[in-house]
C-alpha cells in the first residue's frame, strides 16, 4: 500500500512537535504535575507519530479524536469566553486552530487516506470516544473537585487569582484533620452506619416476604395491594414529617436514633415491595414447583430457590436502603438535635456551615469520605444493580 | 396394586364455574407410559399437577402405591416430575441440580458400619454416595460431560436430559410429564422422543404423560387417555382409540386429518380419510359418494385431497381424502369414491358416542 505524501508529512511534524515540547519542558525546569502532564503528550505524540507512519488505523482514529475534540472545544471557548469578552486576538487564534483541526480532520477522512489505512470511516469510533471522554468528565468532575479542595490550603482555596483546578501551593492534610479531629463526623458516620445497617435488616425481613406473598399467593388482590403500597411511598416526607414528629413526640423518641429507626421503613419498605415483587414474579413458578415436588416445603423453595435467584433485586434493596439512610434530611432534620446524635448527611451542613461561613474544606473533605465507599459498593454490583432495577422492563 | 389411582377426581378453580377437570377414574398399570392428550384447556395439566400435589382436588381421591395421597404435599409422595420448561434450577450447576432432590430429601443415609466415621467422615461419605448416584443418572443419559455446567449454557436437548437425570436419581415410584417436548424445535423434537421412549424402556418406571400432540401420544402411550373439557373421553391403547373412537370429539381429535363425519338421520357416520378412495380400488362391500375435487396438496409419500360430496343426500357436505396417488384428479371435476363398509364408524347424532354398526340407506 502506498503512504499518502500527507500522512509522512503528518507523522513528521508530529514527531518534532513531541521532541520541541521535550526539549523545552527539559530546558525551563518545568516541574511537578505539570511536567508530568508534559511528558505524557510528548509520549502520546511519538506514538501516534509512529502508528501513523506505520499506518495503523487507531493512531488515525485518536488522532481525529483528539482533533475533534479540539474542534468542539475550541467552538465552546469561543462562544463562551472569547467573543463574549470582546477579546479578539484569543478569537482570532481560536478559529485558526478550529479552521486547522477542521481541515486535518477533512483529511483523515479522504478517500486515499482511508483506503491506506484499511478502509474504515474514521466517525463512528471517534464519535463514541468523543461521547464516553465527555461523560466521564462530566460524571468525574465532583469528585475531581472534592478531592482537590480537600487538600488545598485556605490560602490557595479562596485567593480568585488562582487556577481552581490544580493545586497552587503544596496540598494539605488540615482539613481532614479538622474534620477528624475537631467535629463529630466520626460520631454521624458510626450513627449513620448503625441505622443504615438496622433499617435494611427491618427492610429486609418485612419486605422479602411481603413481595412474595403478594406476588404469588394472593392472586389478582395480591397486585391491586401492590401498588396501593406503592402509592403509600409517594406520599412526600415534606408533607408526613408534621404528624409523624408528633407520633414521635407521643412515644418520647425526640433527639433519639429509635426515631429515624422506625420512621425510616415507613419509606424504603413499600418501595422494596415493590421492586421486589418485579422480581419474584420474574421467576418462573414451575422452579418453586420443581423444588416442592424434588423434595423442598414450601418455605424452603423460598428460601432455596427465590431467594438465591433474586439476589440482584435484595442486593439492590440494600443498596437503596442504605443510600436513603445516608442521604435523608427532613426527618434528620426535625427529629433529633443533639450533635452527637446527627447523621453525617444533616452533621456535614449543619455543623460545617456556621452562619455564612463555610468550612470548604472540610465540607469537601466530609462528602469525599462518605461517598467513597457507597461508590465502592455501586462499581461492586453494578452489574447485578442494573439487573436489579430493569427486571421487569426487559424481557430476556 | 395400581401405581397411581384417582377416584372420581374433580378440580373447580372458581366457584359455579365449569369444572377443570370433572369426575376422573383411572388406574395405571404397573411400568406403563400413560398419555393424556387433549386439546390446551382440557384439564390434563391440572389433572396431572393434582397427581403430582401441586394442586388440591376439590372432590374425590388420589391413591399412590395404595395409599390415599390426597393431603400428602408433593415432597412426600415420592414422585418425580418433569416441567415443561424443564425448570432446572438456574442458578446451580448441572451436578447441583442433578443432586438436589437427593440432598432436599435427606434420602442418603450413611450406612451403620462398625467402625465410627466421625462428623466428618459421615459428611464425607454422604458426599461419595452422594456424587455416585449423580454419576449414575448423568451416564444413564449421557451428560457425564457436562456436570460442571450451568443450565443456561445447555441446548434444548441438554436440558432436557439433565431434567430427566434429576427425575430418575432417586428412583421414584412413578414419573410426570408435563409436555416436556414442545420446547423444542421440530428437528429435536423426534430424536428426543426417541430417547424419551428409549428411557422409558431402559428403566421401566410408571410414567404419566401429558401432551397435545397426538402424534407423540400414538408414537409413545401404552395407553391414552383422551381428555376434553375435564372428562375422560376414552381410555385404550393407541390402536383402539384411533380405530374405535369412543364419541365423535376422540374421531376428529385423533388423525390427520380428521375423521370424515357426515351426518344421515339420527346419525353421524364417520371414515378416515385414508378409507376414502376412489371406488375403482375399494373391494367387497362398499359405500359410494361422488366428490368434486376442490383442492389437491402434495406431501410427499401422499396426497391429500379435499372435495365436496354431490349428489344424493350427503350433498354439499365436504371431506377430504388421503391417497397415494391423486395425479390422474383435476380440480373441479367429479368421481367416484367408496369407503369399504366395515370401515364406517356410527354415532349418536344427539349424544355424539359411538353406537353399533347397522346397514343404511345411502341413495
Amino acid at each position: 500500500m502506498k503512504k499518502p505524501l500527507g500522512i509522512t508529512l503528518l507523522s513528521i511534524l508530529l514527531l518534532v512537535a513531541a521532541v520541541a515540547l521535550l526539549v523545552r519542558t527539559l530546558q525551563m525546569h518545568v516541574g511537578g504535575f505539570m511536567g508530568i502532564s508534559r511528558l505524557v503528550v510528548v509520549i502520546a505524540f511519538t506514538i501516534m507519530a509512529i502508528g501513523l507512519w506505520m499506518l495503523h488505523n487507531s493512531a488515525r482514529i485518536f488522532l481525529a479524536f483528539l482533533l475533534t475534540a479540539d474542534i468542539l472545544s475550541g467552538l465552546v471557548a469561543l462562544g463562551v469566553y472569547a467573543l463574549r469578552r470582546s477579546n479578539y486576538r484569543l478569537s482570532l487564534w481560536l478559529i485558526a486552530q478550529v479552521v486547522i483541526s477542521g481541515v486535518l480532520v477533512w483529511y483523515l477522512q479522504r478517500p486515499a487516506v482511508r483506503q491506506a489505512f484499511g478502509g474504515y470511516s474514521v466517525w463512528p469510533r471517534t464519535v463514541q470516544m468523543l461521547v464516553l471522554t465527555i461523560f466521564t468528565v462530566l460524571l468525574a468532575f465532583p469528585f475531581y473537585w472534592m478531592g482537590v479542595a480537600s487538600f488545598k490550603q485556605n490560602l490557595d482555596l479562596y485567593a480568585t487569582e488562582n487556577n481552581p483546578f490544580i493545586f497552587n501551593l503544596p496540598p494539605t492534610l488540615d482539613h481532614l484533620k479538622y474534620l477528624f479531629g475537631q467535629t463529630g463526623f466520626v460520631r454521624w458516620l458510626e450513627n449513620t452506619a448503625l441505622v443504615g445497617i438496622i433499617v435494611v435488616a427491618i427492610t429486609l425481613i418485612l419486605a422479602v416476604p411481603a413481595a412474595y406473598a403478594l406476588a404469588r399467593l394472593t392472586g389478582r388482590w395480591g397486585e391491586r395491594l401492590g401498588i396501593g403500597i406503592f402509592l403509600t411511598y409517594l406520599v412526600p416526607p415534606t408533607l408526613l414529617f408534621i404528624p409523624l414528629s408528633r407520633v414521635i413526640g407521643v412515644l418520647g423518641l425526640q433527639d433519639t436514633l429509635s426515631s429515624l429507626i422506625l420512621v425510616y421503613p415507613s419509606i424504603t419498605v413499600p418501595f422494596s415491595i415493590w421492586l421486589l415483587m418485579g422480581f419474584f414474579k420474574s421467576i418462573p413458578r414451575e422452579l418453586e414447583d420443581a423444588a416442592m415436588v424434588d423434595g423442598l416445603t414450601r418455605f424452603g423453595a423460598f428460601i432455596k430457590m427465590v431467594v438465591p435467584i433474586s439476589v440482584s433485586g435484595i442486593l439492590t434493596v440494600v443498596i437503596f436502603t442504605f443510600t436513603l439512610v445516608m442521604q435523608e434530611f427532613i426527618y434528620a432534620l426535625t427529629f433529633i438535635s443533639p450533635e452527637s446524635k446527627q447523621m453525617v448527611g444533616l452533621g456535614i451542613p449543619i455543623f460545617l456551615v456556621r452562619g455564612d461561613v463555610y468550612y470548604w474544606g472540610a465540607l469537601m473533605a466530609a462528602c469525599l469520605v462518605t461517598s467513597i465507599p457507597i461508590a465502592f459498593l455501586y462499581n461492586l454490583f453494578l452489574d447485578r444493580f442494573i439487573a436489579g432495577f430493569t427486571v421487569g422492563a426487559v424481557k430476556g | 396394586m395400581a401405581v397411581v389411582e384417582t377416584r372420581n377426581l374433580t378440580k373447580v378453580f372458581k366457584e359455579g364455574e365449569l369444572g377443570a377437570v370433572n369426575d376422573v377414574n383411572l388406574v395405571t398399570n404397573e411400568g406403563e407410559f400413560l398419555v393424556f392428550l387433549g386439546p390446551s384447556g382440557s384439564g390434563k395439566t391440572t389433572l396431572l399437577r393434582m397427581i403430582a400435589g401441586l394442586e388440591h382436588p376439590t372432590a374425590g381421591e388420589i391413591l399412590i402405591g395404595g395409599r390415599v395421597v390426597n393431603d400428602l404435599s408433593p415432597r412426600e409422595r415420592r414422585i418425580a416430575m418433569v416441567f415443561q420448561s424443564y425448570a432446572l434450577y438456574p442458578h446451580l450447576t448441572v451436578y447441583r441440580n442433578i443432586a438436589f432432590p437427593l440432598r432436599a430429601q435427606k434420602t442418603i443415609k450413611v450406612p451403620a458400619s462398625g467402625k465410627s466415621l466421625g462428623f466428618f467422615g459421615r459428611m464425607q461419605e454422604r458426599r461419595r454416595l452422594e456424587k455416585e448416584k449423580v454419576q449414575w443418572a448423568a451416564s444413564l443419559l449421557g451428560i457425564g460431560g457436562l456436570l460442571h455446567r450451568k443450565p443456561r449454557e445447555l441446548s434444548g436437548g441438554e436440558r432436557q436430559r439433565v431434567a430427566l437425570a434429576r427425575a430418575i436419581v432417586r428412583e421414584p415410584s412413578v414419573f410426570l410429564l408435563d409436555e416436556p417436548l414442545s420446547n423444542l424445535d421440530a428437528k429435536l423434537r423426534a430424536s428426543a422422543r426417541e430417547e424419551l421412549e428409549r428411557f422409558h424402556r431402559s428403566i421401566g418406571t410408571t410414567s404419566i404423560y401429558v401432551t397435545h400432540d397426538q402424534v407423540e401420544a400414538m408414537a409413545m402411550g401404552d395407553r391414552v387417555v383422551v381428555l376434553n373439557q375435564g372428562y375422560v373421553r376414552q381410555i385404550g391403547t393407541p390402536k383402539e382409540v384411533y380405530d374405535q373412537p369412543a364419541d365423535t370429539f376422540v374421531a376428529t381429535f385423533l388423525g390427520s386429518p380428521p375423521m370424515n363425519l357426515v351426518e344421515h338421520d339420527e346419525l353421524i357416520v364417520g371414515f378416515r380419510p385414508e378409507q376414502f378412495r376412489p371406488a375403482a380400488q375399494v373391494e367387497g362391500d362398499k359405500v359410494s359418494f361422488r366428490l368434486r375435487v376442490e383442492n389437491v396438496e402434495y406431501l410427499g409419500s401422499e396426497w391429500i385431497v379435499a372435495g365436496i360430496l354431490t349428489g344424493g343426500r350427503m350433498e354439499g357436505k365436504k371431506t377430504i381424502a388421503r391417497m397415494a396417488s391423486a395425479q390422474s384428479l383435476e380440480l373441479g371435476q367429479t368421481y367416484d369414491f367408496a369407503v369399504p363398509e366395515r370401515e364406517l364408524k356410527f354415532f349418536d347424532r344427539s349424544s355424539e358416542k359411538r353406537v353399533a354398526a347397522r346397514a343404511l340407506q345411502w341413495q
